[in-house]
């Protein structure tokens, strides 16, 4: 079984990376296949994992990334629109994709070890709106990065930024919602919502760059790059703390 | 007077007072997992804010300044949030009502009643942790209400409790199968009773017995029977303003998404870049 995941993990880099390239050319109708097949290759070993173990596939590194990838594939694919410019916003999460599926590199490529807890309620929920809220921050982070790169930013501000910025508030919703069932968990299982520990306050810094990157006074250009800046510093942040996790 | 208020209500206090909280947990983090530091931490999420600040058992000078410094950049924040919503309600009353703004200064309030409220329940209500109890035994809580253990029903083998929970695989530790039954009793009068599991607390009012594990049987050959079954560590908590958290945190999530449904289209804008 650890084999097959493995096989189907480079079998999805592979079409990323093609759809990537094919995407870049603008090889229209190719790059659209290749995305299909990255998509549900991906879904394939996401659901292999989640046969074999027996628990949903967001509990370690390797499982979290691989959802992540599988959610911004499916936004990439369906919900992103592509411009002129060859660097869009559709290349961005191309990108991010090839950019975590490489981090998945330097995990043990196999589902995470049993823990008792994996099938309780709040404990699901929590993982699935962690993951939920890293894939439409990174997704919103495209957008942002798409405009703060662009020369003529002023053309792209009700278009692409605006939309980052509902990702962004959506990805709010994602996360708060994980901390709502963390809450849950925490009491039902130690008698407190709150801890004075490492992961709660990380939690919290997330909780704050959010806040910052909405409160961002001005409503002229140099706001909007600093906005876009922030929003896209906060996606790294979210990808830094699930990354360090794993790594403890 | 005018202008100062003005000051305390702008966007730009509330950057530099979020950036300064962002500051002060990232020292948080580095202090957390600072290794001389663990005692602190511990003592902090065992007992209420009042102990802290005790001459026998509270937080070193360093941890101490950590808590003020963040109780005095929140208070900044209240205010700072109370003079903002003040201004939003001004303009909403005097130029026009505009729906989206209105949610989000629902979502404002409710944030800053939910922040008082994370607050309050570091000073309200009491907290026993890791009480250790076997068979038979109780604990008397300070408002007089009395924790019995009646049973312990543990079908594993009690040595797994010897190992780390991260070493327990699916056959070591049955965690639907074993269970405590206690009972909360007050002038000799049985209150309550009833099983707590693992993640399954047993709730009275806002009294809270949460079974936190088991714990290996005291006396292994001989003697007390009860001693020769496995313990349990139990945290017993009362907090009165976690109803209100509890209710308020949703109301604001779903706030934020009402606020995002209404604000979702895309202004128009003759300019966007074209789109194939």
């Amino acid at each position: 079984m650890k084999h097959l995941i493995i096989v189907g993990y480079s079998t999805s880099y592979f079409f990323y990376s093609a759809t990537l390239i094919t995407y870049l050319l603008r090889w229209r109708n190719l790059w659209q296949y290749l995305s299909i097949i990255a998509v549900t290759v991906n879904f394939l070993v996401l659901l292999l994992i989640a046969i074999s173990s027996g628990h949903f596939p967001f509990f370690n590194v390797f499982e979290c990334l691989l959802f992540v990838t599988f959610i911004l594939g499916g936004l990439g694919l369906l919900y992103s629109q592509t411009e002129k410019h060859r660097i869009d916003v559709r290349s961005w999460v191309w990108i991010e994709i090839l950019f975590l599926l490489t981090i998945v590199l330097f995990f043990p490529k196999e589902p995470s070890l049993y823990r008792s807890n994996q099938t309780f309620l709040w404990v699901v929920l929590f993982h699935g709106f962690r993951v939920l809220a890293l894939a439409t921050v990174l997704f919103s982070a495209a957008h942002f990065i798409r405009f703060r790169l662009a020369r003529r930013r002023k053309l792209l501000r009700n278009h692409i930024l605006f939309r980052g910025k509902n990702f962004l508030l959506l990805t709010t919703v994602f996360f708060l919602c994980s901390e709502y069932s963390g809450m849950i968990w925490c009491q039902t299982g130690w008698g407190d919502f709150w801890h004075w520990s490492t992961t709660f306050f990380q939690s919290t810094v997330i909780i704050l760059c959010l806040m910052f990157a909405f409160h961002i006074p001005g409503k002229n250009h140099r706001s909007d790059d600093i906005r876009s800046v922030i929003g896209a510093v906060t996606a790294l942040v979210m990808l830094t703390i699930q990354v360090t996790k794993g790594l403890s | 007077m005018r202008k100062i208020s003005e000051q305390l209500a702008s966007l730009y206090v509330t950057t530099i007072i979020l950036v300064v909280l962002i500051l002060w947990f990232a020292w948080g983090i580095l202090l957390a997992q600072s290794n001389t530091l663990a005692h602190e931490f511990d003592v902090m999420n065992s007992t209420l804010a009042h102990a802290w600040f005790s001459r026998t058992q509270g937080l070193s000078l360093l941890m101490k300044l950590w808590f003020v410094g963040l109780c005095v950049v929140m208070a900044l924040l209240a205010i700072n949030l109370i003079f903002c919503s003040w201004v939003k309600i001004l303009k909403i009353i005097r130029i026009k009502l505009i729906m989206s703004k209105l949610v989000m200064l629902i979502i404002h309030v409710l944030f800053g009643v939910l922040a008082l409220g994370h607050f309050g329940s570091f000073f309200l209500g009491y907290r026993y942790e890791n009480v250790t109890l076997q068979q038979a035994q109780s604990f008397v809580l300070n408002d007089g209400y009395i924790l019995c253990v009646k049973d312990i029903h543990f079908v594993d083998n009690p040595l797994v409790l010897e190992k780390s929970p991260k070493e327990l695989g699916p056959e070591d530790y049955h965690h639907e199968d074993n269970f405590s039954e206690v009972a909360l009793s007050r002038k000799g009068k049985q209150l309550t009773s009833g099983r707590i599991y693992f993640l399954r607390p047993l709730i009275y009012k806002n009294i809270q017995v949460t079974l936190k594990r088991f714990a290996p049987p005291k006396g292994k050959t001989g003697g007390n029977p009860a001693l020769q079954k496995p313990g349990v560590k139990l945290v017993v908590s009362k907090n009165p303003v976690k109803c209100l958290v509890f209710f308020l945190f949703p109301v604001m999530i779903v706030g934020i998404g009402v606020y995002m449904i209404m604000t979702w289209r895309q202004p128009k804008n003759k300019n966007a870049t074209q789109q194939t």
